[in-house]
Protein backbone atom coordinates (compact mmCIF):
# COMPACT_ATOMS: atom_id res chain seq x y z
CA UNK A 1 0.00 0.00 0.00
CA UNK A 2 1.38 3.45 -0.56
CA UNK A 3 0.61 7.19 -0.13
CA UNK A 4 0.54 9.61 -3.33
CA UNK A 5 2.41 12.23 -2.49
CA UNK A 6 0.94 16.04 -2.46
CA UNK A 7 2.71 19.00 -3.46
CA UNK A 8 3.29 19.48 -0.16
CA UNK A 9 5.39 16.48 0.56
CA UNK A 10 8.32 17.00 -1.49
CA UNK A 11 11.55 19.90 -0.64
CA UNK A 12 10.32 21.85 -3.45
CA UNK A 13 14.01 22.57 -4.77
CA UNK A 14 17.60 21.73 -3.59
CA UNK A 15 17.98 24.34 -1.19
CA UNK A 16 14.82 23.65 0.71
CA UNK A 17 16.57 20.12 1.46
CA UNK A 18 20.25 21.47 2.23
CA UNK A 19 18.95 24.23 4.46
CA UNK A 20 16.37 22.02 6.14
CA UNK A 21 19.25 19.49 6.66
CA UNK A 22 21.35 22.04 8.26
CA UNK A 23 19.05 22.82 10.55
CA UNK A 24 18.44 19.79 11.94
CA UNK A 25 22.36 19.28 12.36
CA UNK A 26 22.65 22.57 13.80
CA UNK A 27 21.50 22.56 17.22
CA UNK A 28 22.63 23.87 21.07
CA UNK A 29 25.48 21.30 20.53
CA UNK A 30 27.14 23.46 18.20
CA UNK A 31 26.64 26.99 19.86
CA UNK A 32 27.02 25.77 23.44
CA UNK A 33 28.56 22.22 23.40
CA UNK A 34 31.14 22.65 20.13
CA UNK A 35 32.86 25.85 21.72
CA UNK A 36 33.25 24.14 25.26
CA UNK A 37 34.36 21.07 24.43
CA UNK A 38 36.52 21.72 21.78
CA UNK A 39 38.68 24.71 24.18
CA UNK A 40 39.09 22.10 27.21
CA UNK A 41 39.85 18.64 24.49
CA UNK A 42 43.09 20.95 22.53
CA UNK A 43 41.71 23.71 20.51
CA UNK A 44 43.48 23.23 17.43
CA UNK A 45 44.09 19.17 17.54
CA UNK A 46 40.53 19.14 18.68
CA UNK A 47 39.57 20.49 15.09
CA UNK A 48 42.10 18.05 13.23
CA UNK A 49 39.99 15.41 15.09
CA UNK A 50 37.03 16.49 14.33
CA UNK A 51 37.31 16.96 10.56
CA UNK A 52 38.46 13.41 10.72
CA UNK A 53 35.34 12.34 12.54
CA UNK A 54 33.42 13.89 9.79
CA UNK A 55 35.21 11.72 7.22
CA UNK A 56 35.07 8.73 9.15
CA UNK A 57 31.70 8.53 11.20
CA UNK A 58 29.15 11.39 10.16
CA UNK A 59 29.04 10.98 6.22
CA UNK A 60 29.03 7.75 5.58
CA UNK A 61 26.48 7.05 8.14
CA UNK A 62 24.16 9.57 6.88
CA UNK A 63 24.95 8.86 3.21
CA UNK A 64 23.18 5.74 4.11
CA UNK A 65 20.48 7.17 6.14
CA UNK A 66 19.65 9.19 2.51
CA UNK A 67 19.44 5.81 1.14
CA UNK A 68 17.28 4.43 3.22
CA UNK A 69 14.57 7.52 3.00
CA UNK A 70 15.18 7.84 -0.85
CA UNK A 71 14.69 4.14 -1.54
CA UNK A 72 12.23 3.22 0.69
CA UNK A 73 9.75 6.51 1.44
CA UNK A 74 9.08 5.58 4.47
CA UNK A 75 10.16 6.62 8.19
CA UNK A 76 13.15 5.35 10.05
CA UNK A 77 11.00 1.99 11.00
CA UNK A 78 9.29 0.85 7.94
CA UNK A 79 12.60 2.00 5.89
CA UNK A 80 14.50 -0.98 8.16
CA UNK A 81 11.40 -3.07 6.77
CA UNK A 82 12.08 -1.71 3.09
CA UNK A 83 15.45 -2.45 3.41
CA UNK A 84 16.74 -5.01 5.48
CA UNK A 85 13.59 -7.15 5.30
CA UNK A 86 11.20 -7.67 7.87
CA UNK A 87 13.05 -9.10 10.38
CA UNK A 88 15.35 -6.00 11.08
CA UNK A 89 12.34 -4.09 11.69
CA UNK A 90 13.07 -3.47 15.15
CA UNK A 91 16.49 -2.41 14.86
CA UNK A 92 14.61 0.79 13.08
CA UNK A 93 12.09 0.61 16.20
CA UNK A 94 14.89 1.03 18.95
CA UNK A 95 16.20 3.80 16.95
CA UNK A 96 13.51 5.60 17.02
CA UNK A 97 13.03 5.15 20.92
CA UNK A 98 16.54 6.42 21.36
CA UNK A 99 15.76 9.83 19.62
CA UNK A 100 12.30 9.71 20.85
CA UNK A 101 13.59 9.84 24.17
CA UNK A 102 16.24 12.69 23.23
CA UNK A 103 13.11 14.70 21.98
CA UNK A 104 11.23 14.30 24.74
CA UNK A 105 13.45 15.90 27.30
CA UNK A 106 15.08 18.43 24.11
CA UNK A 107 11.62 20.21 24.09
CA UNK A 108 12.52 21.11 27.61
CA UNK A 109 15.85 22.64 26.57
CA UNK A 110 14.21 24.54 23.86
CA UNK A 111 12.44 26.12 26.01
CA UNK A 112 15.75 27.63 28.33
CA UNK A 113 16.83 28.97 25.36
CA UNK A 114 13.29 30.97 24.76
CA UNK A 115 13.35 31.50 28.48
CA UNK A 116 16.84 33.24 28.17
CA UNK A 117 16.08 34.56 25.13
CA UNK A 118 13.18 36.75 27.31
CA UNK A 119 14.90 37.28 29.90
CA UNK A 120 17.57 39.38 27.13
CA UNK A 121 14.93 40.85 25.24
CA UNK A 122 13.24 42.76 28.60
CA UNK A 123 16.19 43.77 30.52
CA UNK A 124 16.59 40.91 33.13
CA UNK A 125 20.39 40.31 32.21
CA UNK A 126 21.72 43.47 33.06
CA UNK A 127 24.99 44.53 35.42
CA UNK A 128 24.65 43.70 38.91
CA UNK A 129 22.49 40.59 37.87
CA UNK A 130 23.65 37.26 40.06
CA UNK A 131 23.48 34.90 37.04
CA UNK A 132 23.82 31.76 39.17
CA UNK A 133 20.69 32.57 41.47
CA UNK A 134 18.78 33.64 38.21
CA UNK A 135 19.50 30.28 36.48
CA UNK A 136 19.05 28.10 40.04
CA UNK A 137 15.49 30.00 40.51
CA UNK A 138 14.41 29.41 36.77
CA UNK A 139 15.75 25.79 36.74
CA UNK A 140 14.46 25.29 40.39
CA UNK A 141 10.94 26.12 39.48
CA UNK A 142 8.83 23.27 37.78
CA UNK A 143 5.86 26.12 36.47
CA UNK A 144 8.27 27.89 34.73
CA UNK A 145 9.78 24.69 33.05
CA UNK A 146 6.65 23.72 32.02
CA UNK A 147 5.35 27.44 30.51
CA UNK A 148 8.22 27.14 28.55
CA UNK A 149 7.90 23.71 27.55
CA UNK A 150 4.30 23.95 26.03
CA UNK A 151 5.81 27.33 24.43
CA UNK A 152 8.23 25.46 22.89
CA UNK A 153 5.95 22.63 21.78
CA UNK A 154 3.64 25.13 20.33
CA UNK A 155 5.71 26.36 18.43
CA UNK A 156 7.06 23.08 17.04
CA UNK A 157 3.23 21.84 16.64
CA UNK A 158 2.67 24.78 14.36
CA UNK A 159 5.43 24.27 12.43
CA UNK A 160 5.10 20.51 11.45
CA UNK A 161 1.51 21.00 10.73
CA UNK A 162 2.14 23.15 7.94
CA UNK A 163 3.31 20.60 6.31
CA UNK A 164 6.69 19.60 4.63
CA UNK A 165 7.48 22.93 2.38
CA UNK A 166 4.41 25.25 4.07
CA UNK A 167 6.45 24.23 7.49
CA UNK A 168 9.69 22.52 7.50
CA UNK A 169 11.32 24.29 4.69
CA UNK A 170 9.68 27.34 4.81
CA UNK A 171 10.97 27.92 8.49
CA UNK A 172 14.32 26.77 8.00
CA UNK A 173 14.61 28.73 5.00
CA UNK A 174 14.33 31.65 7.70
CA UNK A 175 16.01 30.29 10.32
CA UNK A 176 19.01 28.70 9.38
CA UNK A 177 20.23 31.70 7.41
CA UNK A 178 19.58 33.61 10.44
CA UNK A 179 21.94 31.77 12.70
CA UNK A 180 24.87 32.04 10.25
CA UNK A 181 23.61 35.67 10.24
CA UNK A 182 23.78 35.75 14.24
CA UNK A 183 26.75 33.58 14.79
CA UNK A 184 29.10 35.63 11.95
CA UNK A 185 28.09 39.12 13.92
CA UNK A 186 28.90 37.84 17.15
CA UNK A 187 32.03 36.47 15.95
CA UNK A 188 32.64 39.62 14.37
CA UNK A 189 31.60 41.80 17.13
CA UNK A 190 33.64 39.13 20.10
CA UNK A 191 36.94 40.16 17.81
CA UNK A 192 36.91 43.42 18.64
CA UNK A 193 36.68 42.92 22.19
CA UNK A 194 40.03 44.23 24.13
CA UNK A 195 41.63 40.87 25.06
CA UNK A 196 39.87 38.53 22.83
CA UNK A 197 43.66 38.05 21.07
CA UNK A 198 43.74 35.68 24.28
CA UNK A 199 41.42 33.76 23.34
CA UNK A 200 42.51 33.10 19.68
CA UNK A 201 45.58 31.97 21.32
CA UNK A 202 44.49 29.79 23.69
CA UNK A 203 41.74 28.16 21.14
CA UNK A 204 44.58 27.79 18.45
CA UNK A 205 47.67 27.02 20.12
CA UNK A 206 48.79 23.80 18.51
CA UNK A 207 50.13 20.99 21.79
CA UNK A 208 51.48 18.27 20.34
CA UNK A 209 50.59 16.47 23.59
CA UNK A 210 46.69 17.27 22.82
CA UNK A 211 47.21 16.13 19.17
CA UNK A 212 48.19 12.47 20.80
CA UNK A 213 45.96 12.36 23.51
CA UNK A 214 43.24 9.52 22.32
CA UNK A 215 41.24 11.50 24.35
CA UNK A 216 40.85 14.49 22.05
CA UNK A 217 39.83 11.76 19.54
CA UNK A 218 37.01 10.18 21.69
CA UNK A 219 35.66 13.75 22.65
CA UNK A 220 35.53 14.78 18.71
CA UNK A 221 34.04 11.75 17.41
CA UNK A 222 31.47 12.07 20.02
CA UNK A 223 30.57 15.74 19.38
CA UNK A 224 30.25 14.59 15.51
CA UNK A 225 27.62 12.16 16.80
CA UNK A 226 25.81 14.18 18.82
CA UNK A 227 26.20 17.48 16.98
CA UNK A 228 25.90 16.84 13.12
CA UNK A 229 22.68 14.28 13.82
CA UNK A 230 24.51 11.33 11.70
CA UNK A 231 22.41 7.86 12.63
CA UNK A 232 19.92 9.26 14.43
CA UNK A 233 17.62 8.79 11.04
CA UNK A 234 16.47 12.59 11.00
CA UNK A 235 18.34 12.62 7.61
CA UNK A 236 16.42 9.78 6.75
CA UNK A 237 13.45 11.14 7.08
CA UNK A 238 14.14 14.59 5.64
CA UNK A 239 15.37 12.42 2.55
CA UNK A 240 11.79 10.80 2.21
CA UNK A 241 10.57 13.69 0.85
CA UNK A 242 13.43 14.42 -1.91
CA UNK A 243 13.74 13.99 -5.47
CA UNK A 244 14.81 10.54 -7.28
CA UNK A 245 17.53 12.69 -8.66
CA UNK A 246 18.64 14.28 -5.77
CA UNK A 247 22.40 14.24 -4.66
CA UNK A 248 23.19 12.25 -1.00
CA UNK A 249 26.72 12.44 -0.76
CA UNK A 250 27.12 15.74 -1.51
CA UNK A 251 23.94 16.94 0.83
CA UNK A 252 25.65 14.73 3.50
CA UNK A 253 29.18 16.23 3.06
CA UNK A 254 27.54 19.76 2.58
CA UNK A 255 25.81 19.52 6.08
CA UNK A 256 28.43 18.07 7.99
CA UNK A 257 30.74 20.71 7.11
CA UNK A 258 27.78 23.83 7.75
CA UNK A 259 27.12 22.39 11.22
CA UNK A 260 31.18 22.25 11.69
CA UNK A 261 31.16 25.61 10.35
CA UNK A 262 28.08 27.02 12.77
CA UNK A 263 30.25 25.43 15.91
CA UNK A 264 33.43 27.01 15.06
CA UNK A 265 31.52 30.40 14.87
CA UNK A 266 30.00 29.89 17.91
CA UNK A 267 33.78 29.29 19.44
CA UNK A 268 35.26 32.13 17.67
CA UNK A 269 32.30 34.52 19.52
CA UNK A 270 32.13 32.31 23.28
CA UNK A 271 35.71 31.87 23.96
CA UNK A 272 37.17 34.84 22.98
CA UNK A 273 34.53 36.60 25.26
CA UNK A 274 35.31 34.29 28.08
CA UNK A 275 38.47 35.13 27.73
CA UNK A 276 38.50 38.97 27.31
CA UNK A 277 36.50 39.20 30.63
CA UNK A 278 35.99 36.39 32.71
CA UNK A 279 38.14 36.35 35.75
CA UNK A 280 38.93 32.23 35.32
CA UNK A 281 38.40 31.51 31.72
CA UNK A 282 39.15 27.54 32.12
CA UNK A 283 36.64 27.41 34.91
CA UNK A 284 34.06 29.15 32.22
CA UNK A 285 34.09 26.58 29.92
CA UNK A 286 34.83 23.69 31.84
CA UNK A 287 31.46 24.26 33.63
CA UNK A 288 29.74 22.61 31.54
CA UNK A 289 26.67 23.42 29.00
CA UNK A 290 24.43 25.23 30.79
CA UNK A 291 26.76 26.82 33.33
CA UNK A 292 28.57 27.87 31.03
CA UNK A 293 25.90 29.50 28.43
CA UNK A 294 23.26 30.49 31.75
CA UNK A 295 25.76 31.25 34.49
CA UNK A 296 29.79 32.66 32.83
CA UNK A 297 28.21 33.52 29.32
CA UNK A 298 25.12 35.76 30.76
CA UNK A 299 27.27 37.21 33.29
CA UNK A 300 29.36 38.14 30.54
CA UNK A 301 26.53 39.71 28.79
CA UNK A 302 25.45 41.38 31.73
CA UNK A 303 28.30 43.57 32.13
CA UNK A 304 30.48 44.03 29.14
CA UNK A 305 30.05 47.37 26.85
CA UNK A 306 27.30 46.27 24.24
CA UNK A 307 26.91 42.70 25.93
CA UNK A 308 23.09 43.55 25.93
CA UNK A 309 23.23 43.25 22.12
CA UNK A 310 25.19 40.41 21.78
CA UNK A 311 23.34 38.54 24.83
CA UNK A 312 19.82 38.86 22.45
CA UNK A 313 22.00 37.62 19.29
CA UNK A 314 23.21 34.80 20.69
CA UNK A 315 20.01 33.66 22.54
CA UNK A 316 18.10 34.24 19.69
CA UNK A 317 20.83 31.58 17.98
CA UNK A 318 20.38 29.29 20.85
CA UNK A 319 16.62 29.33 20.28
CA UNK A 320 16.37 28.88 15.72
CA UNK A 321 19.20 26.32 16.80
CA UNK A 322 17.21 24.41 19.07
CA UNK A 323 14.41 24.62 17.60
CA UNK A 324 15.01 23.53 13.85
CA UNK A 325 16.55 20.69 15.61
CA UNK A 326 13.89 19.67 17.36
CA UNK A 327 11.49 20.59 14.55
CA UNK A 328 13.76 17.71 12.86
CA UNK A 329 13.32 15.10 15.73
CA UNK A 330 9.17 15.35 15.96
CA UNK A 331 8.91 15.23 11.93
CA UNK A 332 10.90 11.74 12.52
CA UNK A 333 7.83 10.83 14.59
CA UNK A 334 5.51 12.26 12.79
CA UNK A 335 6.65 10.23 9.34
CA UNK A 336 6.06 7.27 11.62
CA UNK A 337 3.01 7.73 12.23
CA UNK A 338 2.52 8.68 8.54
CA UNK A 339 3.75 5.28 7.35
CA UNK A 340 0.76 3.40 9.75
CA UNK A 341 -1.58 5.66 8.14
CA UNK A 342 -1.67 8.52 9.89
CA UNK A 343 -2.49 12.18 8.16
CA UNK A 344 -0.43 14.78 9.03
CA UNK A 345 -2.22 16.44 11.27
CA UNK A 346 -3.41 14.13 13.38
CA UNK A 347 0.12 12.40 13.70
CA UNK A 348 1.78 15.39 14.59
CA UNK A 349 -0.64 16.29 17.60
CA UNK A 350 0.15 12.53 18.49
CA UNK A 351 3.38 13.07 18.63
CA UNK A 352 2.97 16.03 19.79
CA UNK A 353 0.61 15.31 23.08
CA UNK A 354 3.49 12.12 23.69
CA UNK A 355 6.33 14.38 23.65
CA UNK A 356 4.73 16.50 26.06
CA UNK A 357 3.45 13.67 28.76
CA UNK A 358 6.86 12.40 28.09
CA UNK A 359 8.81 15.15 28.14
CA UNK A 360 7.04 17.10 31.50
CA UNK A 361 9.40 14.95 34.10
CA UNK A 362 12.18 16.11 32.70
CA UNK A 363 10.41 19.63 32.50
CA UNK A 364 9.99 19.64 36.43
CA UNK A 365 13.17 17.61 37.66
CA UNK A 366 16.57 18.37 36.72
CA UNK A 367 17.99 15.17 37.71
CA UNK A 368 15.57 13.19 35.56
CA UNK A 369 16.26 15.28 32.11
CA UNK A 370 20.43 15.01 33.22
CA UNK A 371 19.69 11.00 33.65
CA UNK A 372 17.68 11.06 30.04
CA UNK A 373 20.35 13.05 28.23
CA UNK A 374 22.97 10.43 29.59
CA UNK A 375 20.83 7.40 28.34
CA UNK A 376 19.85 8.13 25.10
CA UNK A 377 22.72 10.78 24.15
CA UNK A 378 24.99 7.65 24.63
CA UNK A 379 22.45 5.56 23.05
CA UNK A 380 22.82 7.37 19.76
CA UNK A 381 26.43 5.71 19.10
CA UNK A 382 24.38 2.07 19.26
CA UNK A 383 21.82 4.45 16.73
CA UNK A 384 25.14 4.34 14.62
CA UNK A 385 25.84 1.37 15.01
CA UNK A 386 22.64 -0.30 13.73
CA UNK A 387 22.66 2.33 10.64
CA UNK A 388 26.06 1.15 9.73
CA UNK A 389 25.21 -2.77 10.12
CA UNK A 390 22.05 -2.36 8.06
CA UNK A 391 24.00 -0.85 5.24
CA UNK A 392 26.91 -3.36 5.79
CA UNK A 393 24.17 -6.44 5.44
CA UNK A 394 22.93 -5.09 2.62
CA UNK A 395 26.56 -4.34 0.89
CA UNK A 396 28.44 -1.08 1.05
CA UNK A 397 29.36 -1.47 -2.67
CA UNK A 398 26.03 -2.91 -3.91
CA UNK A 399 24.31 0.20 -2.36
CA UNK A 400 26.93 2.98 -3.46
CA UNK A 401 26.23 1.94 -7.13
CA UNK A 402 22.87 1.31 -7.24
CA UNK A 403 21.65 4.26 -5.02
CA UNK A 404 24.37 6.91 -4.18
CA UNK A 405 26.91 6.97 -7.55
CA UNK A 406 24.19 7.35 -10.27
CA UNK A 407 23.27 10.69 -9.17
CA UNK A 408 25.99 11.95 -7.38
CA UNK A 409 28.51 14.99 -8.37
CA UNK A 410 30.83 13.54 -5.48
CA UNK A 411 31.66 10.33 -6.22
CA UNK A 412 34.33 9.49 -3.94
CA UNK A 413 33.59 5.37 -3.33
CA UNK A 414 35.81 5.71 -0.34
CA UNK A 415 34.03 8.26 1.80
CA UNK A 416 31.20 5.62 2.03
CA UNK A 417 33.54 2.78 2.05
CA UNK A 418 34.43 4.19 5.29
CA UNK A 419 30.93 3.05 6.90
CA UNK A 420 32.72 -0.49 7.33
CA UNK A 421 35.07 1.38 10.51
CA UNK A 422 31.88 2.14 12.32
CA UNK A 423 31.80 -0.72 14.40
CA UNK A 424 35.45 -0.15 15.40
CA UNK A 425 35.08 3.59 16.49
CA UNK A 426 31.70 1.87 18.74
CA UNK A 427 33.88 -0.39 20.53
CA UNK A 428 36.37 2.42 21.12
CA UNK A 429 34.04 5.57 21.86
CA UNK A 430 31.38 3.49 23.60
CA UNK A 431 34.17 1.40 25.78
CA UNK A 432 35.35 4.35 27.03
CA UNK A 433 32.02 6.42 27.52
CA UNK A 434 31.53 3.35 29.83
CA UNK A 435 34.60 2.87 31.69
CA UNK A 436 34.54 6.64 32.66
CA UNK A 437 30.62 5.80 33.56
CA UNK A 438 32.38 3.09 36.03
CA UNK A 439 34.83 5.03 37.64
CA UNK A 440 32.38 7.62 38.82
CA UNK A 441 30.24 4.93 40.83
CA UNK A 442 33.03 2.71 42.41
CA UNK A 443 31.14 -0.35 43.21
CA UNK A 444 27.66 0.41 42.52
CA UNK A 445 28.22 1.26 38.64
CA UNK A 446 25.76 -1.20 37.41
CA UNK A 447 22.65 -0.29 40.13
CA UNK A 448 19.84 2.20 38.18
CA UNK A 449 17.31 2.75 41.12
CA UNK A 450 16.41 5.32 42.15
CA UNK A 451 17.09 7.83 39.12
CA UNK A 452 17.86 10.50 41.60
CA UNK A 453 20.96 8.52 42.91
CA UNK A 454 22.28 6.65 40.26
CA UNK A 455 21.29 9.39 37.56
CA UNK A 456 24.62 8.68 35.58
CA UNK A 457 25.44 4.99 35.63
CA UNK A 458 26.09 2.04 33.04
CA UNK A 459 23.29 0.49 34.87
CA UNK A 460 20.70 3.01 34.31
CA UNK A 461 21.48 3.25 30.36
CA UNK A 462 22.04 -0.98 30.12
CA UNK A 463 18.33 -1.24 31.79
CA UNK A 464 17.07 1.68 29.64
CA UNK A 465 18.14 0.36 26.50
CA UNK A 466 17.28 -3.54 27.39
CA UNK A 467 13.90 -2.30 28.28
CA UNK A 468 13.66 -0.55 25.46
CA UNK A 469 15.27 -3.26 23.00
CA UNK A 470 13.43 -6.11 24.42
CA UNK A 471 10.14 -3.98 23.43
CA UNK A 472 11.36 -3.39 20.11
CA UNK A 473 12.15 -6.71 19.40
CA UNK A 474 8.23 -8.37 20.77
CA UNK A 475 7.14 -5.80 18.38
CA UNK A 476 8.58 -6.83 15.58
CA UNK A 477 5.73 -8.31 13.57
CA UNK A 478 3.25 -5.96 15.01
CA UNK A 479 5.22 -3.16 13.64
CA UNK A 480 6.23 -4.51 10.50
CA UNK A 481 2.55 -5.03 10.01
CA UNK A 482 1.76 -1.18 10.82
CA UNK A 483 4.32 0.12 8.24
CA UNK A 484 3.03 -0.40 5.35
CA UNK A 485 2.05 3.56 3.72
CA UNK A 486 4.88 4.26 1.55
CA UNK A 487 5.30 7.54 -0.14
CA UNK A 488 4.28 7.31 -3.52
CA UNK A 489 6.21 9.71 -5.64
CA UNK B 1 52.02 30.07 14.92
CA UNK B 2 48.75 30.31 16.89
CA UNK B 3 47.62 32.58 13.85
CA UNK B 4 48.68 29.84 11.43
CA UNK B 5 47.12 27.51 12.72
CA UNK B 6 44.02 29.81 13.23
CA UNK B 7 44.29 30.35 9.54
CA UNK B 8 44.79 27.18 8.58
CA UNK B 9 41.29 25.75 10.60
CA UNK B 10 39.37 28.76 9.12
CA UNK B 11 40.82 27.92 5.63
CA UNK B 12 39.17 24.12 5.85
CA UNK B 13 35.82 24.48 7.76
CA UNK B 14 34.82 27.72 5.66
CA UNK B 15 36.46 26.87 2.34
CA UNK B 16 35.28 23.64 2.91
CA UNK B 17 32.17 24.16 3.44
CA UNK B 18 32.30 27.51 0.58
CA UNK B 19 33.60 24.39 -2.24
CA UNK B 20 30.41 22.20 -1.26
CA UNK B 21 27.76 25.15 -1.24
CA UNK B 22 29.44 25.93 -5.34
CA UNK B 23 29.17 22.42 -6.33
CA UNK B 24 25.43 22.38 -4.75
CA UNK B 25 24.84 25.71 -6.92
CA UNK B 26 26.23 23.95 -10.02
CA UNK B 27 23.85 20.98 -8.98
CA UNK B 28 20.72 23.08 -8.86
CA UNK B 29 21.91 24.42 -12.19
CA UNK B 30 22.22 21.88 -14.09
CA UNK B 31 18.94 20.87 -12.04
CA UNK B 32 17.33 23.48 -13.90
CA UNK B 33 18.43 23.16 -17.47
Amino acid sequence: MSEKAGQNELWSNRWGLILAAIGMAVGTGNIWRFPRVSATNGGAAFFTAFVLSLFLWAIPLMAAEGVWGKVSRMGIIGSFKIMCGRGWTWAGALMATIVLGIVFYYGVVVGWCIRYLVYAVTGVIKSGVDTETLWKGFSGDPVQGVVFFLIAMGLCVYIISKGVVGGLEKACRIMVPAIFVLLVFLAIRAAFIPGAVKGYEYYFTFRMADFMNPRTYLEAFTQAAWSTGAGWGLFLTYFVYVKKSEDIMLTAATTCFADTAAGFLAGLCVIPTIFAYSPDPIAAVKAGNTGMAFIHLTKLFAEIPGGLVMGIAFFLALVLAALSSEIAMIEMGVRILADAGFNRKKATWTVAIATIACGLPSAMSGTFLDNQDWVWGVGLLLSGLLMSLGAMKIGVRKIWEEHIEPTSHLKQYWMFWLIHLFPVWFILIFGWWTWQAISWYPGEWYKWLPISKYTFTVGTMYYQWAIAAGACILLNGWLADKMKYRLEL
Amino acid sequence: MWKVTMAAVMLIVFGGLGWLLWMNIKVIEEQED
